[in-house]
């Protein structure tokens, strides 16, 4: 090998590798910033939380006796902020009742009934359930609807459903099917949620500010590494004249040899 | 180029940092939030303003459907005690007589509520215990009691007397009166304020309710006892006296008048001025008696009815059911003079008479 090849040599391999180098630091640069868009979009759309949240207590498990009402224990309304939807159901889709009462009134209410009361939430979606007692007395209730006590009155068949801002003071909920049957199973209350996506605009503006740049990069990069290249072909055949570039420079059939580096050359300028 | 494409290496790893981040603050365990009991009330107004209304509606519809039948039994979901007794003599008087004048309807609008406080057991004001009051004890807190004043134009105001005996049970009507004319009913105290019902012996009254009551059938029954001045003047003790006095001014037939509070009738609730405005039952008899064998006394046309004959010989009794409502004024500073007891409702039916 002539001394020559050896100084031509180096400067095309290195540019090659840094070239190659570039390009994948580019790719990366690319798929993060795809990444973040796409987290971005994937939080405002298919991640977005819902904008509420709800909690089932279910009033079959434990006990004494089964319970013919379900009541929320103080407070268990307004667990979370905002207007609370309460709805009660029987599998069996009998009559449900649901009403609003003050809470001494409610407790009044249900002395001597088998009582299941719901409590505070045990998980983000249930909520917990006290059972009742053994009943102390054999209580007829007939009318639980027709109540004098009651500020507002749910019926349904199967389900009801009351939506309410929870008034000043102590109030509570009392659900039941006809007062003598088994109460509903399930008391599910639903509130309001903020929904809040603090991540979404900083990934998308992160997100596609890295593929801008990434693109602008890879413009930029491919020009200089083609220059690079060139340069460094021109430079081994001037200290090595001859078609020595051959095997080195993968061109297209049509290309001529003689044209293209004087237009690299042209370009470098 | 390479310290920029560092640069470029730097923000994507940055850019991957904020995505973990964000992953992991998604599945962060947050604490879940706990019941809210918010801050107890001393005190509760025993019905609602929303629900009283409702109950007004509801004893007013019953009545009024009872008394186009003149029927006890459709007064009892609610309507009851002496309240139903004077309806039920009335339907009496009705059937016998054509121009005997019905009972005044209950509904109409609504003049006043006089919503006593039930207290809240095991609750200090401003208090957030998370336990709920045990239902025994919220069961102690009934009967509960109110009254209310409806008119309907034309006829008299009617003063009712609600309860509620427990919980699972409506309000009802168990005693009404008409309002007198002119009368003035002592300013009431807001529910939310908190005073409760009073016992028919409380003190701190001019006159303890049942007191105020007895000592006033003992002025119905003497105009000159000393009873009768702690009492102002009122249309229903004139027409009282009134018609005692023509009863005594008949010949040969001697008069005896009785009057009793019926016990466990009393109701009073506290008015702003520390009063109580009590509302009672009173049964009273007229007994003529002939002194002279030979005369005869023609009954009233209402009595005559119910005694099934025309003239008496022997003997006449009557019985009257009467409700009345007293203003009693708050008891006087210490050596003043207590204030007039006034009268500001009564109402007064024929229950029953037999002549010989």
């Amino acid at each position: 090998m002539p001394e020559t090849d050896l100084r031509a040599a180096p400067p095309v391999r290195s540019a090659r590798r840094r070239a190659v180098a570039g390009w994948v630091a580019l790719a990366l640069l690319a798929a993060v910033g795809l990444a973040a868009v796409g987290l971005g979009v994937a939080q405002r759309t298919v991640w977005l939380p819902d904008d509420e949240v709800s909690a089932t207590a279910t009033t079959t498990t434990g006990g004494d006796a089964p319970a013919r009402l379900v009541v929320t224990a103080p407070g268990v309304l307004e667990t979370r902020p905002g207007p609370v939807t309460v709805t009660a159901t029987s599998p069996d889709g009998g009559p449900v009742v649901l009403v609003l009462g003050r809470e001494v009134d409610v407790q009044a209410w249900t002395a001597d009934v088998p009582t299941a009361v719901v409590g505070g939430l045990t998980s983000e979606t249930t909520l917990g359930v006290d059972p009742p007692a053994a009943a102390a007395a054999q209580v007829d209730l007939t009318d639980v609807a027709g109540s004098d006590l009651w500020t507002r009155v749910e019926t349904g068949e199967g389900t009801a459903t009351m939506q309410l801002d929870v008034p000043e003071g102590r109030w509570l909920v009392l659900a039941a099917a006809d007062g003598e049957g088994a109460a509903p199973e399930e008391i599910t209350l639903t509130w309001p949620q903020e929904v809040v996506t603090p991540y979404a605009t900083p990934l998308l503006v992160g997100g596609g500010t890295a593929l801008l740049l990434a693109l602008a990069l890879a413009v930029v990069h491919a020009r200089t590494s083609r220059t690079r290249r060139h340069r460094a072909l021109e430079q081994a055949r001037d200290e090595a004249p001859g078609p020595a570039s051959g095997p080195q420079e993968p061109t297209s059939p049509d290309a001529r040899d003689d044209t293209r580096p004087t237009r690299a050359v042209e370009e470098s300028r | 180029m390479s310290h920029r494409m560092f640069a470029s290496r730097r923000a994507g790893a940055a850019g991957a940092g904020l995505a973990l981040a964000v992953v992991l603050a998604g599945c962060a365990e947050q604490p879940l939030p706990a019941p809210a009991p918010q801050e107890v009330a001393g005190a509760a107004p025993a019905v609602t303003a929303e629900r009283a209304a409702q109950v007004h509606a509801a004893v007013a519809a019953d009545a009024a459907e009872a008394d186009a039948a003149r029927d006890v039994a459709l007064l009892e979901p609610r309507v009851t005690g002496a309240a139903a007794e004077l309806r039920e003599a009335r339907y009496r008087l009705q059937e016998l007589l054509e121009e005997a004048p019905g009972p005044t309807p209950l509904d109409g609008e609504v003049l006043l509520d006089v919503v006593p406080a039930v207290g809240v057991p095991g609750a200090e004001q401003g208090q957030a215990p998370a336990r709920a009051v045990p239902p025994a004890e919220a069961a102690a807190t009934f009967p509960r009691t109110w009254m209310g004043v409806t008119q309907v134009p034309g006829a008299a105001p009617q003063l009712v007397v609600l309860v509620q005996d427990d919980a699972r049970s409506p309000y009802r009507a168990v005693a009404t009166t008409s309002l007198l004319p002119g009368a003035e009913l002592p300013q009431t105290l807001a529910p939310e304020v908190g005073a409760p019902l009073l016992a028919p012996d409380a003190q701190g009254l001019a006159l303890a309710p049942e007191e105020a009551l007895s000592q006033y059938a003992a002025a119905l029954e003497d105009p000159d006892a000393a009873e009768a001045a702690r009492f102002g003047d009122d249309a229903f003790r004139e027409a009282v006296l009134a018609e005692r006095a023509a009863a005594e001014a008949v010949d040969f037939f001697a008069v005896e008048t009785s009057r009793g509070v019926r016990p466990g009738s009393v109701t009073a609730v506290p008015t702003a001025d520390g009063g109580a405005l009590v509302v009672g039952v009173m049964d009273s008899e007229v007994v003529q008696q002939v002194e002279e064998a030979g005369a005869v006394l023609t009954l009233s046309e209402a009595v005559a009815a119910l005694a099934g004959t025309e003239d008496a010989e022997e003997r006449v009794a009557s019985r009257y059911l009467e409700v009345v409502a007293l203003a009693v004024p708050p008891a006087p500073e210490e050596g003043a003079e207590p204030g007039p007891v006034q009268v500001v409702g009564a109402d007064r039916v024929l229950v029953e008479a037999e002549a010989s």
